[in-house]
């Protein structure tokens, strides 16, 4: 049997360091990515689509996204199956409850497995979030109620892998791997981690469009062949539509706003899509830096965000901390200043203050 | 730290042209377009090279390299220059300015490339004083510009102590700074009143605003998900609602159906049982004969046999029976009351007695029992006439009676012995006695007469006195009760007869009612032909009524055969049967049809009789759905037209966040800034002021002519004061003359030049036209005072002026001092510019070459 194994599309989730036009590009192109989903397992004859939770933030889902959700299962005749996450978590006013979907769309509505028949011999069992924190273990203490081979789709946190996850990432539903197997589950189709596994037992998929910069792994769909010898074969396929480039740019002593612009336009050459370039290296005491004029620079992308990382100035703060002057007293005394950031952004305000310089606004 | 010399390799107009130093002062003086300012440069330029770094140069080093590169071989560029450190050490530095390889610092001695220990990209020679390239030339080099600063603005002295001491010179004092800091928080920051309008505030009213616009969003974002929630309900609803309409069709489809095939079943029925229209049976005439007979009958009287004596019997014992008396039949109430008085008369009299006998002392108490025996008889009589009605005369009695117990008593006790007062009171009983028994005698005589009288009155009186005429009168009453006793009865006897006589006329008419009652059964029997002779009277009846029900039976039956046809006709409507059937058939249809179009889990169909109010009711229920459905769907429409982005209002507070972060995190640094900027200030100026204090007031007195002996620098600000010698009072520096300002400048600037260098070494200082806006005393002085102070360090003087070059004449004659006249490089007496370079001479007395100087 062959299935589409997808999660975590958050379908109408904010992009907060987007322009407003950048962020709508951005949640329109995570819908193209649920059509290149739904045409794929169209184009693999696939038996069934399983979506494993996540597909939209309940809180921002937009009435024309919802629409384009519906339709768009309601076209594709392939049963689909969905375990609501703790981001669509199935309220009483969820729209898993509310939209009228169509037939072939099967979503789970309780917090403890049930089983869907995929064919005989071959049950499906899934589960819902019905709160968007506090979910339980699915699995513990579980046992199948009749033979064959018994699969699982959940949204749910594998406790191993939380700490090669995203910074932020808190579990639901936690669960041990071990649970699987004690379960009787053949495999589990999971989702909540957007770092993709492939596990002995369970599979995530990864999110199939990028939602941040910076993304490891090879993240999409997954197709997963069961064979009647409870193997399960999986293969990666890549469904994004956005392009997000994570660009490292080191300024090497810039002395001039001229060759920190030519510094980003050369790394900015040749791409396209969103981009996001961190400005690193030394540069010259004299530099002044303009994060809007940079911007400029990425006109050609559906967007960039531009941002300070490890900069060092060019200032001898040795030498300077050596002088009689108020200067020198100045850079003593802001040597001693806990907070690193705090500590070089005085500095550097000082010493240009000093210098008579108008760019007294530190990046 | 001594400039030795300084060798033009290759800068500007030089070509391989060395200028010598002397460790004290050294003028170099010469004309306009000599190459002052090009040694000037190639002699700070070969102590510190330029910065090597990648990409452009800086516009200070690019404008140094467009004055300075060498004319016609711009890639060479070269100076070099021997120092001699306070360590005794002498160095020598070479400087590749234009590819800034071929850099190096050589320490002579030892043969050794020392470049290390001054390696700032190239050697810089400055760092042996703790300074770098910008902050060497700040502090070591006094150009003209200053000198004017100092002499032209009253507080360009504290203003050039003010930057030095910031930045030793090179930049803004620490004022400007914070002042310009200042007025950056003002613009980049501003105030955080609610009033203001600079960009914390706004970020404050942006963020602000832009949350209450996220949570806007989502409240609308949560009501247009209930109201999806709420059109779901109602959707179901008119579904519902349309299933139990569906299944009250369905049923009334079924019923009408049914009821057509019963209409259709009913019709054929009739027909086969009627082919032709049947006629209503005449009802017989003899029909109500036999029914009045039958309800005659029935309604005949009982008749019941009489009980009890015939009114024969009862005539007889009437006719037996006296007739009642007249008179008393008791002694009338009258009689009694007369016999009653008579009675109490004559008791009276009794009672009274004999008269009472006079008093003695021993019939005192037989006197005493008659005494009061005689009142008590009183008493009896005066009860007696009150009985009778007769009030006065019974009050008079009582009253003697009354004296005589008073004076029985008193006679009784002995109240008094005289015996004139008893006989007195004899003669008084005796007379009362007297009276009385005369009244009783009256009273008698009266109720006798009443007696008779009484007895008159109720009938013949009997002969004899009143006592037997009453006993007559008894007897006679006594006798006429006992025939009023008997009497009695003939009224109960007569009632009885008349009743017995009504009785027994009533059961004849009765009897003959019955004998009517059965004439009338068998002339009806007669009349419809029912045989009775020889029945009794019920078996007549019972036959009767068989005849009636037949009858009734008929004609009922004949009547509902009308009443079938026309039922048959209504059913058939003026159509055939052919078209009830068919209709039977088409609801059969509808029926069915209604009926599949049900899903196979159905809400129970309606029951009652009154479907069809129950349809009309579902139908109402239905419209109300499906209206409120519409309602949702058109609020849900409305939501999703107006609905704001959650995501983009998220956006908006995370970027006004940032902003606002953004904001604050400029002023804590601004603020941070200025704290530690004032902080500095204060404390260098703190430790500054002493020192530019002391430097001064070593050569106060001797700049001002002993004018000034004491100053004081106020370490706020660096302001200088001085004392007026003469008058004591202070003043302050920048009130003091031009020349006394310039001098005590070039003594802070020596003080600030050690100040600021932070290695034991002695700076030079490189000296540009200071003396260019100076007089001739101005001059001279300010010359003197730089001759002494290049005792201490090593000063080079760049001017055009020829007054300075005579002074260096006359003044620099000692090894210690220099003077170095440059001549015109663009026309050294008429030469062709290709060989100015060997024109370029250097006059004035050659010093050996200077020997390195300790310390």
């Amino acid at each position: 049997m062959k299935l589409l194994h997808f999660a975590d599309l958050h379908l109408d989730a904010p992009f907060a360091w987007a322009s407003p036009e950048a962020a709508r590009l951005r949640r329109r192109n995570r819908r193209q990515a649920l059509a290149r989903i739904l045409q794929l397992a169209t184009d693999e004859r696939c038996d069934a689509i399983l979506a494993a939770g996540d597909l939209f933030e309940l809180d921002r889902v937009r009435p024309d996204t919802l629409e384009f959700l519906r339709s768009a299962f309601a076209d594709v005749a392939i049963p689909i199956y969905v375990a609501p996450g703790n981001h669509d978590w199935l309220s009483p006013r969820s729209p898993f409850l509310t939209v009228r979907w169509s037939p072939n769309v099967h979503i789970f509505a309780n917090d403890r497995l049930e089983p869907v028949t995929l064919r005989d011999g071959l049950t499906l069992w899934g589960a819902a979030h019905r709160a968007p924190a506090n979910t339980a273990n699915f699995f513990s203490g579980f046992r199948p109620d009749r033979g064959g081979i018994h699969i699982a789709l959940a949204h749910a946190s594998e406790r191993t892998a939380l700490p090669w996850q995203e910074t932020g990432k808190q579990p639901h539903a936690p669960f041990e791997a071990a649970d699987l197997e004690e379960a009787g589950l053949t495999h589990a189709f999971l989702g909540h981690y957007h770092v993709p596994r492939d596990a002995k037992r369970h599979t995530y998929p990864g999110n199939p469009d990028p939602l941040e910069f910076g993304e490891a792994g090879e993240r999409g769909a997954v197709l997963a062949t069961l064979s009647p010898d409870r193997a399960v074969n999986r293969e990666r396929r890549s469904v994004a539509v956005s392009e997000v480039h994570d660009l490292r740019v080191d300024l090497r002593g810039a002395a001039h706003a001229e060759e920190v612009a030519e510094a980003v336009a050369e790394a900015l050459s040749g791409v396209s899509g969103f981009a996001r370039v961190t400005l690193v290296g030394e540069v010259a005491a004299s530099l002044e830096l303009d994060l809007g004029e940079l911007r400029r620079l990425g006109e050609h992308l559906d967007g960039l965000q531009i941002r300070v990382g490890d900069i060092s100035t060019g200032y001898d703060l040795a030498e300077i901390e050596r002088e009689a002057s108020v200067r020198g007293q100045f850079a003593r005394s802001a040597s001693g200043i806990e907070d690193p950031d705090l500590r070089r952004r005085v500095l550097l305000t000082g010493l240009r203050a000093l210098e008579g310089r108008r760019d007294l606004e530190v990046a | 730290m001594r400039i030795t010399h300084v060798v033009a390799r290759a800068f500007g107009p030089f070509h391989g042209e060395r200028l010598d130093l002397a460790p004290g002062m050294t003028v170099v003086t010469g004309p306009n377009e000599s190459g002052k300012s090009s040694w000037h440069a190639a002699l700070r330029l070969a102590l510190t090279g330029l910065r090597r770094g990648r990409g452009r140069a800086t516009a200070a080093d690019a404008a140094l390299s467009a004055q300075h590169r060498p004319w016609d071989s711009p890639d060479d560029w070269e100076v070099e220059a021997g120092l001699v450190l306070d360590d005794g050490r002498a160095i020598e530095l070479r400087q590749d300015l234009a590819g800034k390889v071929s850099c190096i610092a050589l320490d002579v001695g030892l043969g050794r490339d020392v470049s290390n220990e001054i390696l700032d990209g190239t050697p810089d020679a400055s760092h042996w004083l703790g300074l770098d390239r910008e902050t060497f030339g700040a502090t070591i080099s006094v150009s003209q510009a200053q000198i004017m600063a100092v002499t032209d603005a009253a507080d360009g002295l504290q203003d050039q102590m003010q930057r030095a001491a910031a930045t030793r010179g090179t930049d803004a004092t620490a004022a400007e700074a914070i002042e310009r800091l200042s007025a950056f928080r003002r613009d980049a920051v501003g105030a955080d009143t609610a009033n203001a309008k600079g960009p914390l505030r706004l970020a404050r009213l942006k963020l602000a605003a832009v949350r209450e616009a996220r949570d806007v969003a989502r409240s609308a974002h949560a009501e247009h998900l209930e109201e999806q929630a709420r059109l779901e309900e109602s959707t179901r609803a008119v579904r519902e609602m349309h299933l139990q309409l569906d299944v009250a069709l369905a049923t009334q489809a079924r019923d009408l159906a049914v009821e057509a095939d019963l209409r259709a079943t009913r019709a054929a029925e009739l027909i086969s049982r009627y082919p032709v229209r049947p006629t209503l049976a005449s009802r017989d005439r003899g029909a109500d004969l036999v029914a009045a007979a039958i309800t005659t009958w029935d309604h005949r009287p009982a008749v019941a046999p009489l009980e009890g004596p015939s009114s024969e019997n009862l005539q007889a014992e009437l006719d037996n029976l006296p007739e009642p008396p007249v008179g008393d039949v008791a002694p009338h109430a009258d009689v009694l009351s007369a016999l009653r008085g008579l009675d109490l008369a004559e008791e009276a009299v009794r009672v009274i007695g004999e008269p009472p006998t006079p008093s003695t002392a021993g019939a005192r108490r037989h006197v005493s029992g008659r005494v009061l025996g005689a009142p008590l008889g009183l008493i009896a009589v005066a009860s007696l006439l009150a009985w009778l009605g007769q009030p006065l005369a019974a009050l008079f009695v009582g009253g003697a009676a009354v004296v005589i117990i008073t004076w029985g008593i008193a006679r009784t006790l002995g109240a008094t012995t005289d015996q004139a007062l008893l006989e007195a009171r004899d003669r008084e009983q005796a007379a009362a006695w007297e009276a009385q028994r005369r009244l009783l005698d009256d009273r008698v005589h009266g109720t006798r007469n009443d007696l008779l009288a009484a007895i008159a009155r109720r009938g013949p009186v009997g002969g004899g006195d009143a006592r037997a005429a009453w006993l007559a009168y008894r007897s006679a009453c006594e006798e006429r009760a006992r025939l009023a006793a008997s009497s009695a009865r003939r009224e109960a006897i007569a009632a009885q007869l008349a009743a017995r006589r009504l009785a027994e006329e009533s059961t004849a008419a009765r009897q003959m009612a019955v004998e009517d009652a059965e004439r009338a059964l068998r002339e009806a029997a007669d009349a419809v032909g029912v045989p009775h002779d020889g029945r009794e009277r019920e078996q007549i009846r019972a036959a009767l009524q068989d005849w009636q029900r037949r009858q009734a039976a008929q004609v009922e039956g004949s009547r509902v055969a009308i009443e079938e046809w026309r039922e048959l006709e209504t059913l058939l409507g003026g159509g055939a049967l052919s078209d009830l059937a068919n209709e039977a058939t088409r609801r059969a249809q509808i029926a069915s049809h209604l009926e599949a179009a049900l899903p196979e889990l159905t809400p129970s169909p309606p029951t009652g009789s009154e479907l069809e109010s129950q349809i009309e009711e579902r139908r109402q229920m239905l419209a109300q759905a499906e209206a409120q459905a519409a309602e949702h769907r058109g609020a849900l429409e409305s939501s999703a037209r107006t609905l704001p982005d959650v995501a983009e209002a998220e956006e908006a507070v995370v970027k006004a966040g940032e902003e606002l972060a953004r904001v604050e995190a400029t002023a804590r640094t601004v603020d941070e800034t200025l704290r530690l900027l004032r902080l500095a200030q204060e404390r260098v100026h703190r430790d500054l002021a002493p020192i530019l204090a002391d430097a001064v007031r070593r050569w106060l007195p001797t700049v001002s002519g002993g004018a000034y002996a004491e100053v004081t620098v106020d370490p706020a600000d660096l302001s200088i004061q001085v004392k007026e010698t003469r008058t004591g009072t202070w003043r302050e520096a920048r009130l003091l003359s031009e020349g006394t300002r310039e001098q005590i400048y070039l003594l802070l600037r020596v003080a600030m030049a050690q100040h600021l260098v932070t290695t034991n070494e002695t700076a030079p200082l490189l000296l540009d036209e200071v003396t260019a806006q100076a007089d001739g005393e101005r001059r001279t002085a300010l010359l003197s005072v730089l001759h002494a102070l290049s005792a201490d360090r090593q000063i080079i003087l760049f001017t055009h002026d020829a007054e300075v070059a005579s002074w260096a004449e006359r003044t620099l004659a000692g090894p210690q001092d220099r003077l170095i006249r440059l001549r015109s490089i663009t026309n050294p007496q008429g030469a062709p510019v290709e060989k100015r370079l060997s024109a370029i001479g250097i006059e004035g007395e050659l010093a050996a070459e200077p020997a390195p100087v300790a310390g």
